[in-house]
């Protein structure tokens, strides 16, 4: 009897379950069938949670009912499905290969919007799909009932007591439950068509504390036995008395913390075993701050530390790190996310160490380095290559020489790495082209087996990632050197007196011979031509035929044609080739040893 | 003494003339040692008295481009071979004006005042003469030849009636290497004087001279010694 009551319940379950994943399957037929209006039917129908798990199917159904309804330009029911959807699995993930991206952005908005509207753990929603589905029709909120006179306003039109249903449209509500004596609730919720959403709060008294806890690796917080989440925890309220926290982390060490919480007292705890340093003593004192678990303090001085001029270099990625986990930690999921993205554009090749973020943050990270365009590229700041070094290790035909590169992305996509050049005029080289998921190690060719692929000068290595919307570049500046090797000089030229003279004065010709007489004969007629030979007593003047006679012979012997001497052109020639040839071998000598000088690279990350 | 002022304040009229600016920066500069041999012939209706001796003195010639300035004062005896004792002490001021119509002709200018005293006097001859001179290269670099013609209209000479006009010419070769400041020049030059045919005087001077100098050259608003830079 027992066993048949058994089977009896157990095909009762699985028949209500079968109802609700008939329905997406149904209506998963019908979206691919591109039937929108019967889909978003049946897809609202079949993701009631109580029906079945949130598997692979149950995700899909969801965005194949956002992806319907934005066809069916109810955009705001979509944004309504999408939000509830992602209170229920905040790891629910978009396939953007599969959903068209008005689905994509749509979830991104949604999710951004889930995020600045967290629920606090003294309230949550129930959903109760009804027997018969109605898309068409309103939503409904109702406030659970309970032994205090609570109240809520939905939104800024509706009021109820506790026990009441109020049919709104579909949408989200800003809820408030309150009472006489208590602290209020506050809660985001979604009214679904058709669905009943129920509101359940259980509020603390007036005069509850505060606890905030910090725990570096981070740990699980629990108290009184009751699990509270991962630290860091921030005013985390308690009802007045004895508590007793416990802290675990996942190596299974633990440690029990009784505390006494005084009437709208605030507690500290903090259980630090691994301290950061950065070396900069102001960003220091605010990671000291965090970790005494005075996280608005701390965050509040971080922010205003990294936002000073000219910025902090040393240590600011660790400084973002941490704002950002006490931002998170603070509830201000928005502000939490701007931040990793400012980290991983800042620096890509941080990976946080599993100590460093709880999992929360942690997929957060991931989930934001994801989607974030970055990169940085790094190299050795000063290495000196030595190819003999290499030829020598090898034994064998000279190999090149090649630079580590390391990468690093946000989103991951295909990188270039381009090498720029200036001289001899402005252009840019692609050096190699690699698929980057986060970081990856790669190497550029310094020298090869033809020669140096970089000779001496001043470089950029630009590294580029670019998507269909977005694209982002770095530089590293690189200056290659040869570092110095002994060279032979070059002979200089054997010294004239070695060399034979290579013509003579041949006899003037009868030409150059007249024409110097002729120009002697000139010099000496103009003062022959005013001589009175009766007063000088000759004729021509002595003086007038020794100045003609230089005259003359100046010409004569300036105009001596030269004879090449055949034997000294010869011998000459000779010397010079046999000196040029000495001056070749040491050139082609020097060539060589400059091409086996070790090369010193340095990279400096471009301004 | 009038006259003989006229010479003295042509001289900066005509080298602001013939000096243009443009060729400052393309001054040679030569200051040159000169030796002489100089012979005077002087002939009384039928008597011819020569004279010859040794002179020493200074040139300084400037060229600026087609311009050339030369001064040179000259100072030494003239010992009649005759009469040995009516030696004269002799001094010679030259100032010559050249401009490179073509460059193998130039026109030039020139005043001379040469002065002599002996146990018999003073006397002074003071001429200007108006030329041409032929500048030719010989073939090697430096080496070069010049002879020229010139006429005197106006010669004075105190004590005697002046002549009516002279014509003087000279030719000589220099030699002025390119790269080297050191100059050599021979020349010789004849001036004839041509007095009035009631004196019965007519009148020769004749001058093989040696000129040994160094050159200096202004480039680019500095002197440096050598020729070509």
């Amino acid at each position: 009897m027992r066993k048949l009551l058994m089977l009896v319940a157990f095909t009762a379950s699985s028949a209500t379950a079968q109802t609700g994943r008939r329905a997406l399957e149904a209506g998963t037929e019908r979206y691919l069938l591109a039937d929108y209006q019967g889909a978003a039917q049946l897809l609202s129908a079949g993701l009631d949670p109580a029906a079945g798990p949130r598997d692979d199917l149950w995700l899909r159904g969801v965005q194949r009912l956002a992806d319907a309804l934005l066809v069916l330009r109810k955009d705001s029911l979509a944004t309504t499905w999408l939000r509830w959807a992602l209170r229920l699995a905040p790891e629910f993930q978009v396939d953007d290969d599969v959903m068209p991206p008005t689905v994509v952005r749509a979830v991104q908005a949604a999710q951004a919007f889930v995020r600045a509207t967290p629920h606090d753990r003294f309230s949550r929603a129930e959903f109760r799909w009804p027997a018969t589905f109605r898309g068409q029709a309103d939503g409904t909120i109702r406030l659970a009932p309970s032994t205090m006179p609570i109240m809520a306003r939905i939104g800024a039109e509706y009021f109820m007591w506790g026990g009441e249903t109020r049919n709104v449209r579909p949408g989200s509500y800003a809820v408030v439950v309150s009472a006489p004596g208590y602290l209020p609730s506050r809660l985001t919720v979604e009214a679904l068509p058709g669905v009943t959403t129920v509101v359940d709060v259980s509020l603390l008294p007036e005069t509850a504390g505060l606890l905030y806890v910090t725990a570096r690796p981070w740990a699980v917080l629990s108290v009184d036995g009751e699990r509270v989440g991962h630290t860091t925890t921030t005013a985390y309220r308690l009802v007045p008395g004895d508590h007793l926290l416990r802290l675990e982390r996942p190596s299974g060490d633990f440690t029990d913390i009784p505390i006494a919480v005084g009437e709208r007292g605030t507690v500290r705890v903090s259980w630090i075993t691994k301290r950061d340093s950065t070396g900069d003593p102001r960003l220091d004192g605010v990671l000291a701050l965090l970790d005494s678990a005075q996280t608005e303090r701390g965050v509040e001085l971080l922010r205003s530390l990294l936002a000073v001029q000219p910025p902090i270099s040393a240590g600011r990625t660790l400084a973002l790190a941490r704002m950002a986990e006490a931002t998170w930690a603070l509830g201000q999921q928005d502000s939490a996310v701007s931040q990793l993205r400012q980290l991983v554009r800042s620096d890509p090749f941080y990976l946080p160490a599993p100590d460093d973020f709880n999992p929360e943050i942690r997929a957060a990270y991931w989930t934001i380095r994801r989607e974030t365009p970055a990169i940085a590229i790094r190299a050795p700041r000063d290495t000196v290559m030595d190819p003999a070094a290499v030829v020598r290790r090898l034994s064998a035909a000279r190999v090149g020489l090649a630079l580590p590169l390391e990468i690093a992305v946000g989103r991951p996509g295909v990188v270039r790495i381009f090498l720029r050049l200036n001289d001899p005029q402005p252009r840019d080289s692609l050096l190699t082209v690699v698929a980057v998921d986060s970081v990856t190690a790669t190497s550029i060719a310094v020298t090869s087996s033809g020669g140096p692929a970089l000779t001496p000068g001043s470089y950029a290595l630009e590294g580029e990632i670019a998507f269909s919307d977005l694209s982002a570049r770095e530089l590293l500046s690189l200056t290659v050197e040869r570092l110095p090797v002994d060279t032979t000089p070059h002979e200089p030229p054997p010294p004239a007196n070695l060399y034979e003279p290579e013509t003579r004065k041949a006899p003037p010709s009868p030409s150059a011979l007249f024409k110097g007489l002729g120009l002697g004969a000139l010099a000496a007629a103009v003062p022959v031509a005013v001589n009175d030979a009766g007063l000088s007593g000759r004729v021509i003047p002595l003086a007038a035929a020794l100045v003609g006679g230089f005259v003359a012979l100046g010409s004569i012997v300036a105009n001596l044609p030269d004879a090449p001497i055949v034997w000294n052109v010869r011998y000459n020639e000779e010397q010079r080739s046999r000196w040029q040839e000495r001056n070749r071998q040491i050139a082609a000598e020097n060539a060589a040893r400059l091409q086996r000088a070790p090369i010193r690279i340095r990279t400096t990350r471009a301004p | 003494m009038i006259k003989r002022s006229y010479g003295f304040r042509l001289l900066p009229l005509l080298t602001g003339i013939i000096l243009p600016r443009h060729n400052v920066n393309a001054q040679v500069v030569t200051a040159h040692t000169v030796l002489a041999m100089p012979t005077s012939s002087v002939r009384f209706d039928d008597t011819v008295e020569r004279s010859d001796g040794y002179w020493a003195g200074l040139e300084l010639e400037l060229r600026a481009g087609l311009f050339t300035l030369t001064g040179s004062g000259t100072r030494g005896e003239l010992t009649p071979t005759v009469n040995p004792l009516l030696d004269r002490n002799v001094g010679e001021l030259r100032l010559a004006g050249r401009y490179d119509v073509l460059s193998w002709l130039g026109a030039e200018a020139r005043y001379v005042v040469r002065a002599s005293s002996s146990l018999t006097g003073h006397q002074r001859w003071e001429f200007y003469s108006l030329g041409a001179r032929v500048l030719r290269d010989l073939g090697a670099p430096g080496l070069s030849g010049s002879a020229a013609l010139a006429y005197s209209p106006t010669v004075r000479v105190s004590g005697l009636e002046d002549p009516r006009y002279a014509v003087s010419a000279d030719a000589g070769i220099a030699f002025a290497p390119e790269r080297s400041p050191l100059t050599v020049r021979l020349s010789y030059r004849i001036e004839r004087f041509r007095f009035p045919s009631t004196t019965a005087r007519s009148e020769q001077f004749e001058a093989l001279t040696l000129a040994v100098g160094l050159r200096a050259r202004r480039q680019h608003g500095r002197w440096a010694l050598g020729g070509a830079p």
